[in-house]
């Protein structure tokens, strides 16, 4: 059981729509970590979801009008390199629908290793697992301010290079799973060219950090997290100037899995609309299928 | 099962989302321009009205004037500038565009700017630009909320 619950707690935390797109092309690109007992794990997982307001830098809420839809197939694997020592990469295959018109093609791809720094091989009462990551992110999505079509559906990610570091702390308690996240990151200054302008656009740091928890029982698993997210304004130099501003959202998530042996199946609804207090967003609102094979040590 | 109801509950106690609510494109039917809308470096002036308002499903076009004030009584005085014209939908906050205005010439100092559309609501510039070949010589930046 024990063991099992651990299995089952690393899809929560990896459920890709609570990283899901804030804004045009979508967010930072999530890591691909094994948070269990795995020696490697493979995950497909399918999303869609769709924009249910705009939010300005004032912090008002504007109801969108139209449909706008996010639809991602995101394939993920992670391999042990040793026994604390692990690689992954998460490859997102991104379709924008909206008014009729459609886009789709690579996102922004995610290479990630990490390194357990806290171990619970002795199953401690109260001292959590800890994972600590790097990643770095491949601006293979196109970025907005690269987009000129009517509806911008080109933009398929952040679009910028980027490197990350974070924590991963788990804990089992008896049914109950908990876990705690943190990121910083960096997105690095690129050029930029388009029918009305051209220049080089500055973002920097980044931050996000999670919490959440799940309820076991059986071969099911039942749990809820919150993932806040943050975003230094992107500048913008060149023909066109402007300085940018914060943006920040939150995610909340409910999921139910259930094992079926060395496979595990996931729904999630994910909704940006609950917490926080966003501003200079999108906020969307998406549901998941996710499906796990996993590969025991 | 209990503590999770709590934790939920907790959560949504201290961080639940309190939005406030306006309609996309409201903000557009407060705005009626007379005089300088905004100024060039040069500062010479410029000002628009709308023909049709864009919806957030629809195109709209207005009207841009460049010129001065007149000196006597500080009305608005059409006339043409040095370089071409052209106008670009810009959101600050997020960095980037619209997609691109087509803009043609009405009368002196006069142009009509066409399928101008934007892209999600926000706060948006209109961003005026006197232009030598695609070098921008001069702008005037007309802030708009959409």
């Amino acid at each position: 059981m024990r063991s099992k619950t651990k299995l089952l707690f690393l899809l929560f935390f990896s459920t890709p729509s609570a990283w899901a797109a804030a804004c045009c092309g979508g967010g930072i690109s999530a890591p691909a970590l094994i948070a269990g007992q795995e020696k490697a794990q493979f995950t497909a997982t399918l999303t869609s979801g769709s924009i249910h307001a705009d939010v300005g830098r004032d912090g008002l809420w504007r109801a969108r009008q139209d449909s706008e839809t996010l639809n991602e197939m995101r394939l993920e694997a992670a391999h042990l390199l040793s026994d604390r020592w692990q690689a992954g990469i998460a490859l997102p295959l991104v379709r924008r629908e909206r008014e009729g018109q459609a886009a789709q093609g690579l996102g922004d791809i995610s290479l990630n290793g990490a390194y357990e720094y806290l171990t619970d091989w002795d199953y401690h009462p109260w001292r959590p697992k800890g994972l600590g990551y790097f990643h770095v992110t491949v601006p293979s999505g196109r970025a907005v301010q690269e987009s000129d079509d009517l509806y911008q559906l080109s933009a398929r990610g952040r679009g910028f290079w980027a490197i990350g570091a974070g924590t991963l702390l788990t804990k089992m308690f008896g049914h109950w799973d908990t876990f705690a996240h943190f990121e910083a990151h960096r997105s690095l200054a690129r050029d930029y060219s388009n029918a009305l302008s051209r220049g080089r656009i500055r973002p920097g740091l980044g931050a996000l950090y999670s919490a959440g928890l799940g309820y076991n029982w059986g071969e099911w698993r039942a749990g809820g997290a919150l993932l806040s997210t943050y975003e230094d304004p992107i500048a913008v130099e060149g023909e066109i100037r402007s300085n940018g501003s914060v943006q920040r959202y939150a995610t909340g998530t409910l999921s139910l899995a259930r094992t079926f042996g060395d496979w595990t199946a996931t729904l999630t609804y994910s909704d940006q609309t609950w917490f926080g207090s966003p501003a200079n967003t999108s906020l969307s609102r998406s549901w998941t299928v996710q499906v796990m094979h996993r590969w025991l040590r | 099962m209990r503590t999770l109801v709590l934790f939920v509950l907790g959560l949504c106690t201290i961080s639940c989302a309190k939005p406030t609510y306006v309609s996309p494109g409201q903000d557009l039917n407060q705005q009626k321009v007379t005089g300088c809308a905004a100024h060039f470096k040069s500062g010479d002036c410029v000002t628009w009205n709308w023909e049709t308002k864009s919806t957030p499903t629809t195109f709209g076009t207005f009207i841009v004037k460049t010129g001065r004030l007149n000196k006597a009584d500080q009305s608005f005085l059409a006339q043409d500038l040095e370089g071409h014209l052209a106008v670009v939908l810009w959101m600050p906050g997020m960095g980037h565009g619209s997609s691109p205005v087509t803009v043609e010439k009405l009368d002196i100092g006069t142009y009509r700017a066409s399928r101008v559309f934007f892209t999600m609501a926000g706060d948006w510039e209109i961003r005026v630009q006197l232009k030598d070949g695609d070098e921008i010589k001069d702008e005037a930046v007309i802030p708009l909320i959409f």
